[in-house]
């Protein structure tokens, strides 16, 4: 055993936030602790800014106050912006304003209590548009219009990796990677046997050894979107939680999961959340976009997009349209 | 009796005739309320935009995107009152907020793990390798 590259002790560790797992990595095991430090303080400042399911979280202060304007903290108004970014740059495939259509498909509460309860009637809500809501950046107040709720899960979370992936490599001083739910980010210097190797899967839960495709990522952020997590019973069938905001339902399509890499967690999320939501027109989306991504098809056939690896996939590959 | 039937012939066209004449008085009248209409519209649209360029009632009374929309806007009016309604440009966007940005380095595949090493003893083979390979991943992207 003779590496070319210096030893290095690489190591992780994994605890519960934001409702999934998260884990944090290091090229240097003996700086773990400081950085799980500087990781947990970043998931909490943003669970209590913005999380669904708190009543004292500022998130839900502004749905309290909808129609009015609502002071709120630097973090969450910077949450709220890229949530407003991610708008625009998906024309409306990502929408912050989809709290009240998860509401009615019955996503009303913390995710664990949805799946053990007796399955609700499924209703379907208009989603009012990211344009009903506003920030002043000047003041630090945020206002929703009346009969708006936001939800900020598709990226606030991938926002709070990247933010933590640089607050654990500050405090560790080496190379660190965190991911929260399976939205990972990176910063610092990588590992330098080749980087920090990923396995990408439909389930972030699953183990290394789940169907899928081990890669390694050097920067930036990785983020998977499926279509086969966080479902739920309803009368009428299962129900997801990517909700297409032009039909208030679950979105529909030809992709069950989707895997992006890009220059940050956050561009990562929004585009592959995006890809879900766009369905057939995604392949093309991205690769003009010129983001690696990894696309896997309702029957579990894959197509790689724009420089993706295309080696050691688990998963068939997908010739011809996709849809 | 002849001429009886006869005035009442007459009072009958005649009628008719008034109720002719007043349906097109009328008719005339709803064209002039239409053309009216419009112009009147179009010379308080006019006012409107003279007056208060870069408004609309649908803005907010003071987020930043109604200024930055104001600052767009205030190129394409007239010199007049582009002298009274100069705006501050906006910070120039940077890079990552103009787009989705793709990651500095793609990410590269990692070659399936050698198999378990087999019980029977044989001889010692020495696989080529000329970089360590990454570790097994002890981290998984998935949806959650």
């Amino acid at each position: 055993m003779s590496p070319a590259a210096p030893e290095q002790s690489l190591a992780t560790l994994a605890f519960e936030a934001f409702g999934g797992l998260a884990v944090v990595g290091v090229t240097d095991a003996d700086s773990l602790e400081p950085a799980r430090i500087a990781v947990e303080r970043v998931v909490a400042d943003f669970d209590i800014a913005c999380s669904r399911f708190r009543d004292d979280s500022e998130l839900a202060a502004v749905n309290r106050g909808a129609g009015s304007w609502v002071s709120v903290s630097p973090l969450f108004i910077e949450a709220v912006t890229a949530a407003l970014r991610a708008a625009q740059l998906t024309d409306g495939d990502v929408d912050p304003t989809v709290g009240q259509a998860l509401i009615a498909l019955g996503y009303d509460r913390d995710f664990a209590d949805v799946v053990t309860r007796a399955a609700p009637p499924p209703t379907i809500a208009a989603v009012p548009g990211w344009r009903t809501l506003h920030t002043d950046q000047v003041a630090g107040a945020v206002r929703v219009s009346s009969g708006v709720r936001l939800d900020l899960g598709a990226t606030a979370k991938a926002l709070a990796a990247d933010r933590a992936a640089a607050a654990a490599s500050a405090a560790a001083g080496c190379g660190a990677l965190v991911s929260l739910s399976g939205d990972l980010a990176v910063a610092g210097a990588p590992p330098t046997n080749g980087g920090w190797p990923i396995r990408v899967t439909d389930d972030h839960r699953a183990g290394p050894e789940a169907p899928g495709q081990t890669i390694t990522v050097r920067s930036g952020g990785l983020a998977t979107s499926s279509t086969t997590v966080r479902r739920w019973r309803t009368e009428s069938g299962l129900a997801h939680h990517l909700v297409d905001p032009a039909t208030g339902g679950p979105a529909g399509g030809p992709w069950r999961t989707v895997s992006v890499t890009a220059s940050s967690c956050l561009d990562a999320n929004i585009a592959s959340t995006a890809a879900i939501i766009r369905g057939a027109r995604a392949e093309r989306w991205l690769a003009e976009l010129r983001l690696p991504s990894r696309l896997v098809s309702v029957d579990g056939r894959v197509r790689h997009v724009a420089g993706w690896p295309e080696d050691g996939d688990d998963l068939q590959k997908l010739t011809g349209a996709s849809s | 009796m002849t001429n009886r039937v006869s005035r009442t012939t007459d009072h009958r066209a005649l009628a008719a005739l008034a109720r002719d004449a007043a349906l097109a008085r009328i008719g005339r009248a709803r064209v002039m309320l239409l053309i009216m209409a419009v112009v009147s519209t179009a010379l308080l649209a006019a006012l409107a935009s003279a007056l208060l360029p870069g408004k609309s009632l649908g803005a907010s009374r003071k987020t930043v995107t109604k200024r930055a929309t104001a600052a767009r806007r205030s190129p394409s009016t007239s010199p007049r009152h582009r002298s009274s309604t100069i705006l501050p440009m906006p910070a120039p966007a940077g890079a990552a907020a103009l787009g989705l940005d793709g990651p500095s380095q793609a990410p590269t595949a990692v070659a399936p793990s050698p198999t378990p090493p087999s019980p029977q003893p044989s001889a010692p083979v020495q696989p080529a390798q000329p970089a360590p390979a990454p570790a097994p991943p002890s981290v998984v992207s998935g949806g959650s």
